[in-house]
């Protein structure tokens, strides 16, 4: 068989499996097909077929199987160095609010060598005491971040070891998120901890 | 500690595993962590090996073509690097296939019931006040598959494993004036002792009838893992009877009489013992599993704890499994004789130690016995107090830790305190105790001023007296004290000029493992 008429075969047993089965089956058949295909370097038959499956759960009601087959069109898109085309699926993904584990990966993959600016600002950072109270320290503003995994690494790279309360600002649809990230090195003990209120006479 | 590797074909990219145990096998945990040069990319929580080897791959075909052979390969590399021996083929199995383990083992499992262990008992030795529990589990088969046949032993093994209770159970029945018998029923939380492998009980019954009340029975139901170092109550001169049930050791105490509104306060003082689990796989379908707790006991400054086995079927035994949860308190120095593979001691995170003993072709009456001698793990003392005023407002903030001394003679304790919103200029006083064999060797700052006395029960006290910081400011001493036994794990008091502390508004104790940074 050659390439086309494995893609084909493959659609047509998919469609099958999705019909009579669940969309899980459905798309752990495609992955296990793309993979094969991918270890004889048949990376545009891949492709065609992770595009087969964003369109085929375009309207499906979960967004995480969408957001999975766009995380792999990325991926294999960059695999192949077609650089313009992943970044047409980017900000496909981006326009769609697609999130998931997968996709944030890869976008910070992309993001990362393709510099892009992103939506979300840290418009705060507090820093957290023994006490566990919050103290306002200064942050430095018009750092935009395209996702959660770039504000991570920014804190790691650039704050102090702490644990921080991070307040990031979303331009896309003006809202508010709030992150905790600690930069501390900790180690295990065994804690007797006590904690009283008490009033003064 | 374990470090990012750079994946195989990429130098821009790479992985770090950071697992939760020293121990391969299907149920270890880890973080597995993403980089590229610039940083973290992405990081995720992994409950089972499955999970470990799906993310790493995952990880791998966002950036490379997918070969499952390579990943396998580099995670058994990676993990070789942080001295665990891992098994490509499990990995490689893992990796392709789907197939649901958990649910074909709970289909092997036909039968579990309690068998009597009165025999183990008397061949064991066991430490008096305490029981075997003993249960017999009925499979269709042992799997020849030796991957299928470790994960029903561990299955077998983790759902037989005594869960060690948080409460203790108390039951109480008294009679009334009127001959009508009462009775009464309540969990009584644990607390910390004077050592850290102390455990506190009280078990406290209060005559809330506006009369006596006669013929009072109180039964505190207490677990076989834990040791009755000592027991009281109040003043009287009663001593109880001890009866062992199949579960626990009930503690009897009977008082004639207790007026309207007296309290009776009866306390332990308990010990945590080893929590062992034996697997005897007696037959190829049938296993017995004992739950047996052996005890630890001081010798100079470590802890010794000394278990015996004995095959006491007619029968040699093909297998046998022991494992041993050590209390979490303690750590491990050495074990006699020596822990050899196939021995596996493993220090899982956040969990403390289980050290797992496996056995092949054990004959009629053949013993084996273990001493393990422990010392504690390091600990960390945090006491937090929230000082309100009469308006109910919080105006400071206080905090002391302990922290062991790195040469073990002593330790270091810091106290904090945070002004959250007091105007005050009056001196603040912080008053702790030590034992009277510690003695403060130094200070920081060291002009700080710290007043030393003994009080009456022949504790010494060390206030420390010192301005107010600024508001939103904080003070911090630190003093370093030296002994050759655990420290006080008390709260301190706290005077702001002539002004004490009037009444607890809330009061929380907790002990468990935690991350948490050096203070």
């Amino acid at each position: 068989m050659n390439g086309e008429e494995t893609v084909q075969s493959v659609i047509r047993e998919a469609k099958d499996i999705l019909a009579k089965q669940s969309a899980e089956d459905f798309l752990s058949y495609v992955e296990s097909k793309t993979s094969e295909l991918e270890r004889s370097d048949q990376f545009l038959e891949s492709i065609i077929l992770w595009h087969f499956v964003s369109e085929t759960m375009e309207n499906f009601e979960e967004d995480d199987y969408l957001a999975y087959a766009y995380s792999k069109l990325i991926s294999r898109y960059m695999l192949v160095d077609n650089l313009s085309k992943a970044e047409e699926i980017y900000k496909e993904s981006e326009e769609k609010n697609l999130s998931s584990f997968h996709l944030d990966t890869v976008r910070t993959i992309f993001a990362g060598r393709q510099q892009i600016k992103g939506n979300r600002e840290i418009i705060k950072i507090h820093r957290m005491d023994v006490f566990g109270d919050l103290e306002l320290i200064p942050a430095s503003p018009n750092t935009y971040f395209e996702n959660v995994s770039l504000i991570r690494r920014y804190i790691h790279n650039n704050l102090p070891e702490g644990t921080f309360s991070i307040v990031i600002l979303n331009h896309k649809n003006n809202t508010e998120e709030e992150l905790e990230i600690s930069t501390e090195t900790l180690s295990e003990y065994e804690v007797i901890s006590m904690s009283e209120k008490v009033r003064m006479n | 500690m374990a470090d990012k590797q750079a994946i195989w074909g990429s130098a821009r990219y790479f992985l770090k595993i950071d697992p939760y145990t020293n121990v391969f096998s299907t149920s270890m945990s880890a973080l597995v962590s993403f980089f590229d040069t610039h940083g973290l990319i992405n990081e995720k929580e992994c409950r089972n090996l499955q999970e470990i080897t799906r993310t790493v791959f995952e990880f791998w075909s966002t950036i490379l073509p997918p070969h499952e052979t390579r990943v396998a390969r580099w995670i058994v590399e990676y993990l070789s690097d942080i001295n665990i021996v891992g098994n490509y083929n499990l990995l490689l199995r893992l990796l392709r296939s789907d197939e649901d383990v958990a649910g074909d083992l709970d289909n092997l499992i036909k039968d579990t019931k309690s068998v009597a262990t009165e025999d183990f008992e008397k061949a064991f030795d066991i430490p008096e006040d305490t029981k075997i529990i003993g249960h017999e589990v009925t499979i269709t088969r042992l799997p020849e598959d030796e991957y299928l046949r470790n994960e029903l032993l561990q299955k077998i093994l983790e759902d037989n494993k005594y869960q060690i209770p948080s409460t203790i159970k108390s039951r109480s029945q008294f009679k009334l004036s009127n001959d009508e018998i009462a009775s009464a029923e309540k969990e009584n939380a644990l607390g910390i002792g004077e050592t850290q492998r102390d455990v506190t009980l009280f078990s406290v019954l209060e005559n809330e009838y506006d009369e006596p009340i006669t013929e009072v029975e109180i039964v505190d139901e207490i677990p076989y893992y834990f040791e009755v170092e000592g027991m009281s109550i109040d003043n009287l001169e009663i001593n109880p009877t001890k009866e062992k049930k199949e579960r626990v050791l009930e503690i009897i105490w009977k008082i004639p009489e207790i007026q309207p509104k007296e309290k009776i306060e009866i306390s332990y003082k308990l010990a945590k013992r080893i929590n062992r689990t034996i697997l005897e796989i007696v037959q190829n379908e049938v296993i017995a599993v004992l739950n047996t707790f052996e005890n630890i006991s001081a010798k100079g400054l470590d802890f010794l704890s000394h278990t015996k086995y004995i095959n006491i079927h007619n029968r040699p035994l093909h297998e046998l499994l022991i494992v041993d949860e050590i209390p979490p308190e303690f750590n491990i120095i050495r074990t006699n004789p020596e822990a050899l593979p196939p021995t596996v001691i493993e220090k899982a995170k956040l969990k403390g130690i289980n050290v797992q003993w496996k056995q092949k072709k054990i004959g009629v009456n053949q013993t084996l016995e273990k001493i393990y001698t422990l010392d504690y793990f390091p600990y960390l003392f945090r006491g937090k107090k929230v000082i309100e005023n009469e308006e109910s407002r919080t105006i400071f903030k206080i905090a002391k830790f302990i922290m062991p001394s790195e040469k073990e003679m002593g330790y270091t304790v810091f106290y904090i305190i945070k002004n959250v919103r007091s105007e005050t200029t009056d001196l603040i006083s912080l008053m702790d105790k030590l034992p009277l064999n510690h003695t403060i060797v130094g200070r920081e700052p060291e002009e700080s001023q710290i007043m030393e006395q003994i009080d009456e029960e022949g504790d010494k006290i060390i206030t420390w007296i010192v301005e107010p910081p600024q508001i939103r400011k904080s003070t911090i001493l630190k003093v370093l004290v030296s002994g050759d036994t655990p420290p006080l794990f008390e709260m301190f008091k706290v005077f702001i000029g002539d002004k004490e502390e009037k009444d607890v508004l809330e009061k929380e104790t907790t002990v468990r493992r935690e991350m948490v940074k050096s203070p």
